[in-house]
């Protein structure tokens, strides 16, 4: 088989998952489930390249031409979600833009198609890094391994991480502690900590008096903690709180309570870590450069 | 206030004359005339620049925020490009064809030169702000210089220019990367996700697969393709990115998924 045959092997069954199915629901592969995959995936893999690396099918799979046809084929998934608006269909929807829901292409992040592409995407990655390593040729390889793997760990931390992540909206007032934060759905979370509002400043431009910075102070278990736009505060080890808006019933800038986004997502040190390995590659890249 | 969008003709039109110049220059032969259009470009961007840093002191704030300032650098990166081109491996066309896209923003914000307020909305005031936006567009500037290679290459039939465009890619991939990075950082730190496929990401994220489909074809063509069968793809890619470029940089807003976005900073 060729890579354009992998490829569009695996789209057909994307497809044809989207359209039994409906898009993906995340939170079905969470842990322990994701970690089990990866792991078994990895050694699978393992195996794979050692026992039957020369073997055609396995050396088409990680050859540069397959990589080629991954990133056609991402690229124009995401071309596509990029022109199709992100919504659910409305009823006076037109016919293109059914057409386009029909493929997935309205909530194409979660669509099957285009998880099935980063799957393959995420597998190509794995056989070639785990060929490299299995090779030794690390050493003199070292920017390759960081790109490479670098992206691997983003991808893998980024779609593990949309399935264990939680989020969750809470409204804190000057009057009560509370201890709720709502999600997508309007499920209520409860919180291991109380937050109340105490103080809150806007920082106007001296010459045209606009917003500059929105700066509240809480309570979090009667500990002052402050946290602005741009700068959010960690309460726990993978939970931060953002500050997203404010209410005021005078209009002034005193507010009367704030509106906070809680994030808890185990798998931010991979998706920071992926980052940083890609930087530390496409620098050494950039080095290497004559 | 001293420098402001209402003295920017005077800057622009000084700058657009050295560029001009130097790029007629540039087309005669001899070393002479080559150090003077280095000089005469190296003039121009001093002009340029100067009008820059005196706009970023009056305005309190880097002038990166609307599509106008981005364009004001465009047009300085895309000379410098050029100026760089042109000092590295000597295209003498290619001051002129800068000189050409330069022009075309530097008109476009002399006739529409979206005068803005003064401050930098919360969501922007981030240490983050000028090296994502600052990479992004000198990585866009980059990528012009290739797709103009890519269009002289695939006119004159010829596989010359791909060395260029490659350390032209490379050194672009490296910032259009770091550009990308660092704004997954700063969306961690403002939005709680480092991404979101917002329809700028989505973009951004098609604009940097064309750039490593590049990189692949063309170690493709090192390893297997000697003959230089992929000449064609390769220069194609370069176009491709271009294009997905300019979408990822304001042709997004056009779209109907732009009132989504969460990089709408103009309104």
């Amino acid at each position: 088989m060729k890579p354009l045959h992998y490829i569009l092997t695996s789209l057909f069954a994307g497809v044809l998952l989207q359209v039994l199915c409906g898009g993906i629901r995340p939170s079905v592969v969470a842990f322990p489930l994701n970690v089990s995959i990866i792991f078994a995936l990895l050694a699978t893999l393992w195996v794979v390249e050692g026992e039957w690396g020369e073997k055609t099918a396995v050396r088409t799979f990680r050859s540069p031409r397959m990589a080629c046809g991954l990133l056609i084929a991402v690229g124009i998934w995401c071309v596509l979600g990029g022109l199709t608006p992100q919504m659910p269909i409305p009823d006076d929807a037109t016919l293109l833009h059914r057409f386009a829901a029909f493929w997935g292409l309205n909530k194409f992040p979660t669509s099957y198609p285009f998880v099935v592409l980063l799957l393959l995407l995420l597998l190509h990655l794995s056989l070639v890094i785990i060929h490299r390593l299995r090779q030794r040729a690390w050493r003199r390889d070292v920017p390759f391994l960081l790109l490479h793997g670098g992206l691997w760990l983003a991808l893998v931390g980024g779609m593990a991480g949309s399935a264990d992540a939680v989020e969750g909206r809470i409204i804190v007032a000057r009057q009560a502690p509370t201890r709720s934060a709502y999600d997508a759905y309007g499920r209520e979370i409860t919180l291991p900590y109380t937050l109340r509002l105490t103080d809150f400043h806007v920082t106007r431009h001296e010459a045209d008096h606009s917003p500059v910075q929105y700066e509240a102070t809480l309570l979090i278990d009667d500990m002052p903690q402050s946290l602005a736009v741009n700068s959010p505060c960690g309460v726990r080890l993978f939970e931060d709180l953002y500050l997203l808006n404010y209410f005021s019933e005078d209009d002034t800038d005193q507010a009367d309570a704030v509106l906070l986004l809680m994030v808890r997502n185990p798998w931010k040190p991979a998706v920071l870590g992926g980052i940083l390995l890609l930087l530390l590659g496409t620098g050494w890249q950039l080095f290497r450069l004559k | 206030m001293l420098f402001s969008w209402n003295i920017f003709w005077l800057f622009a039109l000084s700058s657009l004359l050295l560029w001009a110049v130097g790029a007629v220059v540039a087309f005669r032969r001899g070393e002479t005339c080559r150090r003077l259009a280095l000089g005469l470009t190296l003039a121009g961007l001093a002009v340029y620049v100067a009008f820059i840093i005196g706009l970023w002191t009056s305005l309190g704030r880097p002038p990166l925020r609307t599509l106008g300032e981005t364009r004001l650098w465009y047009s300085l990166f895309m000379m410098a490009s050029g100026w760089l081109v042109y000092r590295l491996w000597r295209y003498r066309w290619i001051l002129s064809f800068s000189l050409i896209v330069a022009a075309v923003f530097i008109i476009i914000n002399l006739v529409h030169p979206d005068i803005h307020d003064q401050s930098l909305m919360p969501a922007l005031q981030s240490g983050w702000f000028v090296p994502h936006v600052t990479a992004y567009i000198f990585s866009y500037s980059l990528f012009g210089c290739s797709f103009l290679m890519a269009l002289i290459g695939l006119w004159r039939h010829t596989e010359v220019y791909l060395p260029s465009a490659d350390r032209l890619v490379g050194i672009g991939l490296f910032f259009l990367t770091f550009g990308m990075l660092s704004g997954c950082i700063w969306a961690k730190q403002a939005w709680g996700d480092y991404w979101t496929w917002d329809p700028k990401e989505t973009w951004a994220a098609a604009t940097w697969c064309a750039c490593l489909l590049y990189v692949h074809l063309r170690l493709k063509a090192d390893r297997t393709d000697p003959k230089g069968q992929t000449t064609v793809a390769a220069y194609t890619a370069l176009i491709v990115i271009f294009l997905l470029l300019q979408m990822c940089w304001y042709g997004v807003n056009f779209l109907p998924s732009a009132t989504q976005s969460m990089h709408s900073y103009t309104q």
